[in-house]
């Protein structure tokens, strides 16, 4: 098991600065997503740690180890691809042992390892199998043995659910996640999605644009985000241009004024407000103001709601114990942003 | 995937039992002689000489000519037997052979060596008018060169393809060079050379096509000398008979000599020896209906139809090897197919 | 997602990977390939020691044979094109747009050609149609004709054999763009009120198009660059090809010189042509897999479409018949019957017991070995560096090593025989001209290309995350190359390896320029005893050179499945 230490790592391609100066540092055993949306660097950085790409600069540590530009085969790390990149002519043991067998580990000694690997991902007994014969989701395990066999510092994860169905999804993350408890592995997981990243990790990093905005549990990143694009990319969120008028005290469109949670930024000051849908608190008892009901979604088990209020756009759920009746286009319901709630750009 | 090891294994294996070959001197012999002529002296060659292997490639004359030309940096024959005298002649001003002097080289003509030994004479190749002995007889055959013009032949004549063809040269040249005789021009010659493209059916492209279109009648009568024409007749029972041209025939030197930078010459020699003694002539005579150039030979010992002579139109073998490229080339360019 | 480029860059394994290796395969390639080409165009201005053009003044002159040469290798191409176009696109649609019976084996017959070794298939063609061929003599002997109804010989012939071995090209490109086509079409079409002719032309035939350009292209090149069949064939129509054979036989080297030069040229710009509508045709591709369209399933069309198959099938078997036929004859037994009459199996057993008639047999499938062992090692190695790295110099080696594609067998001998006429530091100073090696020489260029071409796409088709995969897992670049990336192309590989085996086997073009006693191949044995008459020799070769292709092409077959 490895500490993880990046140092101002950036890694470009040509003209494109694909990763532009990271840092950050991963204990051992801990759970790390790296999150972000297509092209924001974070599977070059996955990349990166696997050895498949040098950085541009910085260097890369694992434990007090300078790898920065060791080969991927010195690196003692277990990969699954997103395709799962298994070996096709190749049987299900054959695959698992590879990476034993590079290592001349002795074929007694295999035959166990690779039984005792199977078992781990509830594949016992298929060694013989063709790979080609599993479904998807067998495979991806079978990816996930054949990484973990060879007993890594870390384990590297690109998007490894992203080919699955979404039950199949929930399964695996869950099983995933309990293997890399049991060992305890040092563990590096790229995803795009914010459901997976923020329900499985220990610690997480955002990435746009090459750079890491934020990085922190899930729940400081989701419920402190520190940029407006952080909050957006982690769900849903309603955004507001706003004026301090006095610390404490914000003016947003149409002359409403309502409270902040923050006394520091000076009268004036041009802010974003952002809150999360389900922050929106309807039939408020002292609303802020009161919205007409534009768009109303039904999703099973709660209703999804457009508000407006002159120019104001606001989105809110409305989950069925609080709604009394049933809520129609035109209906006009008081809103309150609870300033606790807010989170200020 | 086992299954290309074992292939690939097999194969290696098979390559490399053929391969091991015995470690005798090999001998390369170019030869234009025909398979059953040259293999019966190969092989009595080879059993007299245990350890020696003779590699005779069997060819076209001037496919024989260009192959030595061609490896002159990197000789692979030693001896070349068989192909008319001016090929020789051409081979010897660019240095392609070595002289040699025979044992017997003092019973031959010296019209059929070379002044410089670099070639000698074997046999006395008349170029004949051959025809299908099914389709026509002896009395119905064209009797003479200039019958061949008329249009009775018209479009049943079949020519091999001259420019890859000693015989076929020497006939074409003749032609011009009798005109040149007789007091005429070349032009005249090569009029000659164009009504007989006229009354031509078709060329065929090298000996076997011409003697599957003679033998199947696609044709009925064409250009070749005796010996293969007599041959084919009576090995593989082909239909053929020839006419051998009242006004008189070009006979072309047969000769054999050896390659400059050829490997063992001196085996070479031996081999030159054995198939030009008495011996060996009179049995290519016998078999092969091949005219010995040398004139030490007791005529009761050849076949009896080689005793009568045979009129012969003198050919001057200098000017053919001067002339007979460009001539061709005229031909090839000017006159081929020009007449339909 | 990052693009895929970015994903292959493998940079550091760039530096590990058998660096070296490259540079030997550009070196390989430049000796090869390159040198021969330049050195020829370079003594083909050479006249009397000094530099002029006279050589090609004289080949442009217009009453100069050249030049018919030249227009008898152009209009022979044209009227193969033609022909073999209209052949090959009638059979795909049959195989295609008519539910046939049979299907499967009427395909297999319908590649027949591609079986038969070119000089062989010429011979076959000779005592079938020829004018005293079978079957000529058959309809005069049946219909008691003076002379046979018809016969092919030269024009006629060479351009009846071009169809007969090229429509392949056609046929096959043509049903691949038919099954890549969007059934769906043809139903809107259809569905809008299009008559069947209509949809022909304005919805089947565009789609198609790019297949049947391609193929158009490539035997158009074929054609320039064929040989055997003008050579036995033609008789008295000239073509470029048969013309620089005869001008070297005619020792007249700067002429044969030239005329390899002016027919190189054309070819490269037909290789460039092709290249170009190659990439048009990619870029047209669809998204998704579409269903293939419905083949028309009336029991009228299926009848008639099967008789016409049926006959073809009988047309493209019977060389191969003839062939299997002839084997078997007396050696000169054969002269104005119809067929053979007397039959003997001593043709085949010579081929085994007789030292000197199996000997080219060991030649040619030494030869074969040795050069396809070397297109495997350099194919395979410009093929991984040009698909799995960003090889800067990739685009040169692949330039180089498609050069041969575009070049006759005829040129490249000649080529050969310039350059290694003389000792070089690369030989060691020996002189390949006249020596085993330069055949098999002669045969790795020529058939470079294809090997290549098959590795290029297996390595295409690789997943690039497989060789990560292997790394990561501890594998060296050796062991993952090993293990891991060349499983994987091998299929495909090995392939183009048995293509290009079958075809060094029954290589006929170069080798006659270049053989040389201690390696006659089999072709060169063919037409020898062709010349000796012995034809059920000479067809005993072809048969069992026929069997050894059939078979390795059916292995390829079953590997590349």
């Amino acid at each position: 098991m490895a500490r993880v230490r990046l140092q101002n790592v950036s890694k470009a391609f040509d003209t494109v600065q694909a990763v532009d100066n990271v840092s950050f540092e991963v204990k051992e055993g801990e759970f790390f997503s790296l999150l972000g949306p297509s092209g924001c660097g974070k599977t070059t950085t996955l990349r990166m740690l696997a050895g498949f790409e040098t950085p541009s600069a910085g260097s890369i540590f694992f434990n007090d180890t300078n790898v920065t530009t060791a080969k991927p085969q010195h690196r003692n790390v277990g990969m699954v691809f997103q395709n799962y990149a298994l070996f096709a002519h190749l049987s299900v043991g054959e695959n698992v042992a590879f990476g034993l067998r590079a290592r001349n580990v002795e074929k007694h000694e295999i035959a166990s390892r690779v039984s005792r690997a199977l078992a781990q991902v509830d594949l016992s007994g298929l060694e013989n199998r063709a790979v080609s014969a599993l479904s998807g989701g067998q495979q991806q395990r079978v990816a996930l043995a054949r990484a973990l066999v060879v007993e890594p510092q870390i384990l590297l994860l690109d998007e490894p659910l992203s080919n699955l169905d979404a039950k199949l999804r929930v399964e695996t993350r869950e099983r995933i996640r309990s293997i890399q408890k049991k060992l305890g592995i040092t563990t590096f997981y790229v995803t795009h999605d914010q459901e997976e990243a923020l329900t499985q990790s220990d610690r997480m990093a955002v990435f746009f644009n090459g750079k890491c905005e934020q990085i922190g549990t899930p729940r400081e990143i989701f419920n402190q985000p520190v940029s407006r694009e952080v909050m957006a990319f982690l769900g849903r969120a309603n955004f507001f241009q706003a004026n301090v008028v006095e610390p404490g005290l914000v003016r947003l469109p149409g002359d409403r004024q309502i409270k902040i949670n923050n006394n520091e930024i000076k009268a004036g000051t041009q802010i974003t407000l952002g809150i999360r849908p389900h922050h929106v608190e309807l039939y408020a008892r002292e609303p802020n103001f009161v919205g007409e009901v534009s768009k109303v979604t039904y999703t099973g088990a709660f209703e999804e709601l457009v508000l407006r209020a002159d120019e104001l756009q606001i989105e809110a759920v409305v989950s069925f114990q609080n709604a009394g009746e049933k809520i129609q286009i035109g209906d006009t319901i008081p809103v309150k942003l609870p300033p606790e709630k807010l989170t200020i750009f | 995937m086992r299954l290309i090891r074992n292939f690939v294994l097999v194969f290696s294996l098979f390559l490399l039992v053929t391969a091991c070959n015995d470690n005798k001197t090999t001998l390369v012999v170019y030869t234009t002689h025909g398979k059953e002529l040259v293999e019966e002296f190969v092989t009595d060659f080879e059993k007299k000489n245990p350890d020696v292997r003779v590699y005779s490639i069997d060819m076209g004359s001037q496919d024989a000519l260009d192959r030595i030309r061609s490896e002159k940096a990197n000789p692979q024959a030693s001896v070349w037997w068989g192909a008319p005298a001016p090929l020789f002649m051409q081979a010897a001003t660019e240095s392609l052979l070595v002289a040699y002097q025979p044992t017997w080289s003092s019973a031959i003509d010296s019209a059929y060596r070379d002044e410089e030994n670099f070639w000698y004479g074997t046999f006395l190749t008349p170029e004949v008018i051959a025809f299908n002995s099914e389709k026509l007889s002896k009395e119905s055959a064209p009797q003479d060169w200039d019958d061949l013009l008329t249009p009775q032949w018209r479009d049943r004549i079949v020519i091999r393809s001259p420019l890859a063809s000693g015989t076929m040269r020497a006939i074409f040249v003749s032609r011009i060079t009798e005109s040149l005789r007789r007091g005429g021009t070349v032009e005249e010659g090569f009029n000659w050379l164009q009504k007989l493209d006229e009354n031509t059916h078709s060329y065929a492209a090298d000996q076997t096509m011409l003697y599957i279109k003679l033998a199947r009648g696609e044709s009925e009568v064409t250009l070749w000398n005796m010996p293969d024409i007599m041959l084919q007749h009576n090995v593989n029972n082909y239909p053929f008979d020839y006419i051998m041209p009242k006004s008189g025939t070009v006979i072309v030197t047969d000769c054999i000599a050896l390659v400059r930078g050829g490997q063992h010459q001196q085996l070479a020699q031996k081999f030159y020896e054995f198939v030009t003694s008495k011996d060996a002539l009179i049995q290519q005579a016998h078999k092969y209906y091949r005219i010995p150039a040398r004139h030490d030979i007791d005529m009761q010992s050849l076949p009896e139809w080689m005793r009568e002579p045979i009129k012969a139109i003198p050919m001057d073998w200098k000017l053919f090897a001067e002339k007979s490229n460009e001539w061709m080339r005229y031909w090839d360019e000017q006159i081929r197919n020009r007449g339909k | 997602m990052q693009n895929s480029e970015q994903k292959r860059a493998l940079s550091i394994s760039d530096k590990t990977n058998f660096y070296p290796l490259r540079w030997f395969v550009l070196l390989i390639l430049g000796i090869t390939v390159v040198y021969p080409l330049l050195h020829l165009l370079d003594r083909s201005t050479v006249v009397d020691g000094g530099r002029s053009l006279r050589n090609y003044l004289h080949f442009w002159n217009w009453n100069a044979p050249f030049l018919d040469a030249l227009w008898g290798s152009v209009w022979i191409s044209v009227a193969s094109v033609f022909f073999a176009g209209i052949i090959g696109v009638s059979l795909a649609f049959l195989f295609e747009r008519v539910d046939l019976p049979a299907k499967s084996f009427l395909s297999a017959v319908a590649t027949l050609p591609i079986v038969l070794p070119p000089l062989v298939g010429v011979v076959a063609f000779v005592f079938l149609w020829g004018e005293s061929g079978i079957i000529p003599r058959f309809l005069q002997f049946a219909f008691e004709l003076s002379a046979p109804p018809f016969y092919l010989e030269g024009l006629s012939a060479i351009i009846f054999i071009h169809a007969y071995s090229f429509y392949v090209y056609f046929f096959l490109f043509t049903r691949a763009a038919f099954q890549r086509m969007d059934g769906a079409t043809i139903e809107a079409a259809q569905s809008l009120g299009a008559s069947y002719f209509t949809i022909l032309a304005r919805v089947i035939f565009p789609q198609l198009r790019p297949a049947i350009s391609s193929a158009a292209i490539l035997v158009f090149m074929i054609s320039m660059a064929s040989f055997s069949a003008p050579f036995l064939f033609g008789g008295e129509y000239r073509v470029l090809t048969v013309e620089i054979y005869n001008s070297k036989l005619q020792g007249d080297m700067p002429m044969a010189m030239t005329q390899s030069v002016m027919l190189g040229v054309i070819s490269l710009l037909f290789l460039f042509l092709n290249l170009q509508t190659e990439s048009e045709a990619s870029g047209t591709g669809q998204k998704g897999v579409p269903l293939p369209p419905r083949p028309i399933q009336r029991v009228l069309y299926r009848r008639i479409a099967l008789f016409i198959a049926v006959v073809v099938s009988l047309i493209l078997a019977s060389p191969h018949l003839t062939l299997l036929l002839l084997s078997f004859a007396q050696n000169g037994s054969w002269t104005s019957q119809i067929i053979p009459e007397t039959f003997t199996l001593a043709n085949y057993t010579s081929l085994f017991f007789n030292h000197k008639v199996s000997e080219p047999i060991m030649n040619s499938s030494m030869m074969a070995v040795l050069a396809t062992t070397m297109n495997f090692i350099i194919a395979l190695a410009a093929a991984f560096w040009i698909t799995q790295r960003r090889w800067r110099a990739g685009r040169v080696a692949e330039v180089m090593i498609m050069i041969p594609w575009a070049i006759p067998g005829t040129v490249v001998a000649i080529a050969l025989i310039v350059v290694f006429n003389t000792g070089h530091w690369f030989t060691a100073g020996a002189i390949l001209v006249g020596s085993f090696w330069i055949l098999p020489l002669a045969y790795f260029i020529r058939h470079l290309p294809i090997v290549y071409r098959a590795a290029h796409a297996a390595f295409s088709r690789l997943d690039p995350f497989q060789e990560e995969a292997a790394l990561s897992l501890g594998g060296s670049a050796w062991l993952t190359f090993r293990k891991v990336i060349f499983p994987a192309v091998r299929p495909g590989v090995m392939a183009g390896v048995l293509l290009a085996m079958v075809m060094s086997l029954g290589e006929f073009v170069s080798s006659i320029l270049l053989y040389t006693f201690t390696n006659r191949p089999i072709s060169m044995a063919i037409l020898n005893e062709m010349r000796l008459l012995n034809l059920g020799t000479a067809a005993a070769y072809g048969v069992m050179l026929t069997i050894i292709i059939f078979v390795i092409t059916w292995l390829a077959n079953r590997w590349d499945e």
